[in-house]
């Protein structure tokens, strides 16, 4: 199609239909200035925020059951390294997505923020799964010893399915990655 | 009248002197992935939060056109430029009167052209069929003068090819 014809058909699209959406427009405004609405990025930064949160009571919980369990020393303090890692991890990272200003940035830079914030996650991702691996390891081989074999095995089959979730999360952010950068070549 | 009574007031002035570049853009980088009525809250919502920073750097239709289309690209699926199947009328039908039929078939043909573009390209075609100039093009994607005339010219191929 030539490009005039392109041009023509684009210069006729009327789709200003103030009565169609106003109504919605109005409604969303109104949720954004009484701070009721999130952008994507807000959310992403809020559910790491809630992990950080949520990870607190893991050396709580650590701390409370070793006083009648009575974990190995190298169980315990690999299970609060854990966490003294990956809460932080979590908080920084919920304040990167949370300081992403889109109206502020070219397109060119809106991606590679976007491929920047991406890599960080999946190598918190990684790095999270190769320090998790051997903490539940040994979490769960003190608990088949204080209680039985089915715990451990237990942990083999969770630890196999959450594997696969994360390599699946890799492969699919380096796609992305991938078709976000081969906009930009020549 | 409060400060955020007043900000909210000229925001939803702002929004309607510009909706229609807005539900232009939002519809072309729609997609069953990425359905309109998202992608347009979440363009309103990136411009409330960026208008405060906005320091008139450039014209305020080139600021909204970059939110909205750094807002859409983020969107941005893998599958969301192949659409075989996909059902176009009703995703028309959610932006347009159904009784504008030039309007309507007029949607769906520029859609199915432009929807085989990159995301990029698609910024940069809508941009210059609405007549923006190549240092308004150069502020919203960040190229520079001579490889925004470069990309115009080989979209300007692929659509004339594409389109038979």
């Amino acid at each position: 199609m030539d490009i005039n014809i392109i041009q023509q058909k684009w210069n006729t699209l009327n789709i200003n239909d103030r009565e169609r959406h106003s109504d919605d427009v109005d409604l969303i405004v109104d949720k954004l200035a009484n701070n009721r609405l999130l952008t994507l990025q807000g959310k992403l930064s809020r559910r790491f925020l809630n992990s950080a949160l949520v990870g607190v009571f893991g050396p709580i919980s650590m701390i409370l059951l070793n006083e009648d369990v009575q974990f190995s020393p190298l169980c315990f303090w690999l299970y609060m390294s854990f966490f003294v890692i990956m809460i932080p991890a979590n908080i920084y990272m919920s304040r990167r997505a949370r300081n992403l200003n889109l109206s502020l940035c070219t397109m060119v830079e809106a991606v590679e923020s976007i491929i920047k914030f991406k890599r960080r996650i999946t190598t918190m991702i990684v790095f999270g799964w190769i320090f998790m691996l051997p903490v539940l390891s040994i979490l769960f081989l003190d608990l088949a010893q204080l209680f039985n074999e089915s715990a451990l095995w237990g942990a083999i089959i969770g630890g196999v399915l959450g594997l696969i979730i994360a390599v699946y999360r890799i492969v699919s952010t380096y796609r992305y990655i991938k078709e976000m950068k081969e906009m930009f070549e020549d | 009248m409060k400060t955020s009574d007043i900000k909210e007031k000229q925001f939803l002035q702002t929004i309607k002197d510009y909706e229609g570049v807005l539900k232009r853009v939002c519809f072309m980088y729609s997609s069953p992935s990425a359905p309109f009525e998202d992608l347009y809250q979440e363009v309103l919502a990136n411009l409330w939060n960026g208008i405060d920073s906005f320091r008139g750097e450039a014209k305020i239709s080139t600021w909204i056109y970059r939110t909205a289309i750094n807002t859409c690209v983020t969107w941005h699926r893998r599958n969301s430029r192949h659409h075989g199947g996909v059902p176009i009328d009703a995703m028309i039908e959610t932006i347009c009167d159904e009784n504008d039929i030039e309007t309507r078939q007029n949607l769906a043909d520029i859609y199915m052209l432009i929807s085989r573009l990159n995301p990029l390209e698609k910024a940069i075609i809508m941009m210059w069929l609405d007549q923006k100039s190549y240092e308004e093009i150069s502020y919203v994607t960040g190229l520079t003068h001579r490889a925004v005339a470069t990309r115009i010219h080989r979209i300007k191929i692929k659509l004339k090819d594409d389109a038979g």
